[in-house]
């Protein structure tokens, strides 16, 4: 198998506060292929965000790394400096964020955040010929370029949060609910968009998103985080038609599915945990339709059940079928 | 640009409508400036000379309507009447002369100190915890919670009296002539770096906390994250994302102060004796001099709408967002 692109392994981040530290990452570990889609799930405060905040190391004050390892491509992301992380920043990995209606600078033009983009990294010459281009490119007409964020759609904001993150082709794009604040039509344009453009350009994706449909259609792999905690990883495929946690399941079953079998969505009882005080054990055990006495006083890990599909839950170690 | 004027049509109104006020109000309280003037002279004075001093002042027997109509197409002219602690300088000059100090000093102190604020406000906010950021502004809010003609009088009595490094008061020294040259010019900044520097000293802290804070909700903001995720150069990310954006709440507080400069600057004046507009007044005041305090007013509210119009085009040109319609 090639190597990986990035390499994860261990990684702990804490919000830091003043009742003492809040494990908001722990202890995760994932790998992604030159490539391809990695996607994440989870509930809001699951540790999605804060890990894409992490792998470019452009986490919000509270939050620190605490421990393990960022390796992408040969380099360790954690260790370096200033000037190392800003030729790693947008050249090899960039971003799109949330929300683009916040992402854009309400008071630059779109050109200006595209040129200042491609100056900062030496390819200033080309600038605005480029940038029109890269507009063109997420299909919004160059003479856009003088518009304000606040002159576009939403869907045309999230767009031009694209061609940003395309500008310096990275090999790896974080994809941070790209499409949570868009209606379903713009919503579903915009990943086609997305998919076409990585079929072009070949740079791997991590995808981020509540919404576990839309991540199983457009991922080759899925990572299912629970409560700052990795408990499921493996194939789209495999995820979508035999997930194994019995968070999986119930996050599956939570989304009504619009192809296939007729089927009753269902949702989850209860609510993720406070990350201040996380029941000991397995974190989902509280709501677990399968809690065991074991649960409750020992933290699963991850366990291979498949070829590439791992998955953290008492029920897999002890040999029994979920 | 509509926008703009919409707003120009709207100040034209409340500067209508303050005139109005200015002509009738004096006009409802008793006693008017004739009698005062002639009071002045004890009975010194002919009635009919009370008689012509009523006529200068325009307190004719006419319809209040139609003195209106006079006194608009005056003020419009430029005609603003005549003093009567001055007497017979027409108003118009004696505030031309004090606008012109006062606006030099007040606004110079203005300037500076938003300046300076600001810039002190970004950086505490840019390295935050830091040094700048911990003592600076608990500091400057304890200078500036002083009452400020206290802190004008110690620093004249320490700077100015003591050690003498100061003149004591004035525009410019007694012995020199107003005149383009560098020797006066030199004076005039001389005499007025107690003034300015204990106004600035007194409201940075205000400037600084303000923009300190704006900052750093600024700095939380996805755009800025995105611009240091970008690999922008630090500064460029301080600078053009977070400040540039932080500023706008700044400008609306400048633009007051701007406004309030022709009428605020009293106690500086006073303390100072710099004969500026504060000073002016304060002269009018003591001689019930009508004429005078109805153009000081009349300046000052024509001041402030005029600093908020300025307000209103430079939000303009810094935030794209008030200026509507689609490009």
């Amino acid at each position: 198998m090639a190597e990986p692109l990035l390499s994860i392994r261990d990684l702990c981040v804490d919000y830091v506060t003043a009742d003492g530290p809040v494990r908001a990452l722990d202890r995760v570990s994932l790998d992604v292929m030159p490539g391809e889609t990695l996607g994440i799930a989870g509930e809001s405060g699951s540790g999605k965000s804060t890990l894409a905040q992490a792998l470019i190391r452009v986490l919000p004050p509270p939050a620190v790394i605490t421990g393990g390892s960022v390796v992408f491509d040969g380099l360790d992301v954690l260790a370096l400096d200033e000037q190392g992380l800003r030729d790693l920043r947008w050249k090899r990995i960039a971003m799109v964020f949330q929300s683009s209606m916040d992402a854009l600078n309400p008071v630059i033009t779109v050109g200006e955040q595209l040129t200042d983009t491609l100056s900062a990294h030496g390819a200033g010459q080309q600038g605005r010929e480029r940038a029109g281009e890269l507009l063109e490119l997420v299909g919004i007409p160059a003479e856009r370029l003088t518009a304000f964020a606040h002159q576009l759609s939403g869907g045309m904001r999230q767009r031009v949060g694209i061609a940003l993150a395309l500008a310096l082709e990275p090999s790896l794009v974080i994809l941070d609910e790209p499409t949570t604040a868009l209606d379903v039509i713009v919503e579903r344009d915009i990943l086609a968009e997305i998919r076409n453009l990585q079929r072009a350009r070949g740079f791997a994706a991590v995808f981020i998103t509540h919404d576990i449909g839309r991540m199983l259609q457009f991922s080759d792999r899925v990572a299912i985080f629970y409560a700052g905690r990795l408990v499921e990883v493996g194939p789209a495929r495999t995820l979508a038609d035999e997930p194994r946690h019995p968070y999986t399941r119930g996050l599956i079953n939570a989304f009504p599915s619009v192809h296939g079998d007729m089927r009753k969505a269902a949702s989850i009882p209860g609510s993720p945990p406070s990350l201040r005080t996380p029941p000991p054990g397995c974190r989902f055990h509280p709501r677990c339709p399968h809690a065991m006495e074991v649960c409750s006083q020992r933290q699963p890990e991850l366990v291979q059940i498949g070829p590439r599909h791992a998955a953290a839950c008492h029920l897999l170690i002890s040999g029994e079928s979920a | 640009m509509r926008y703009l004027l919409q707003r120009l049509g709207f100040y034209l109104i409340a500067g209508w409508a303050a005139l109005t006020l200015n002509f009738f109000l004096p006009r409802l309280m008793p006693g008017d400036p004739a009698t005062a003037l002639f009071a002045r002279f004890r009975g010194r004075l002919a009635p009919e000379a009370m008689a012509a001093l009523r006529e200068t002042f325009g307190l004719t027997e006419a319809p209040l309507l139609q003195q209106y109509f006079t006194y608009l197409s005056h003020v419009l002219r430029g005609d603003l009447g005549i003093s009567v602690a001055y007497f017979p300088t027409p108003v118009s000059e004696v505030i031309a002369t004090g606008m012109l100090w006062t606006v030099f000093l007040a606004g110079t102190a203005v300037v500076v100190s938003f300046a300076i604020g600001t810039l002190l406000g970004i950086v505490a906010a840019w390295r935050r915890g830091g040094w700048i950021d911990s003592w600076l502004p608990s500091t400057l809010v304890f200078l500036g919670a002083f009452p400020y003609f206290w802190l004008a009088m110690v620093a004249l009595y320490l700077l100015g009296f003591t050690l003498g490094w100061f003149p004591l008061g004035h525009a410019y020294g007694d012995d020199l002539t107003p005149a383009f040259t560098l020797e006066f010019m030199a004076d005039v900044f001389r005499h007025a770096a107690l003034p300015v520097g204990t106004v600035v000293i007194a409201t940075l802290g205000g400037w600084l906390l303000s923009m300190r804070n704006s900052m750093i909700t600024v700095l939380g903001s996805d755009f800025v994250n995105l611009a240091r995720a970008k690999g922008l150069a630090p500064a460029r990310v301080v600078l053009r994302y977070a400040a540039r954006n932080a500023l706008l709440p700044s400008i609306t507080g400048f633009g007051m102060a701007l406004g309030f400069v022709l009428g605020g600057s009293l106690l500086t004046e006073i303390v100072f004796s710099y004969p500026g507009q504060g000073y002016l007044l304060v002269q009018a005041v003591r001689n019930q001099d009508y004429p005078l305090m109805q153009g000081i007013f009349l300046v000052i509210t024509l001041a402030v709408l005029g600093s908020n119009w300025l307000v209103d085009v430079i939000y303009m040109w810094l935030d794209p967002r008030t200026r509507g319609g689609r490009s």
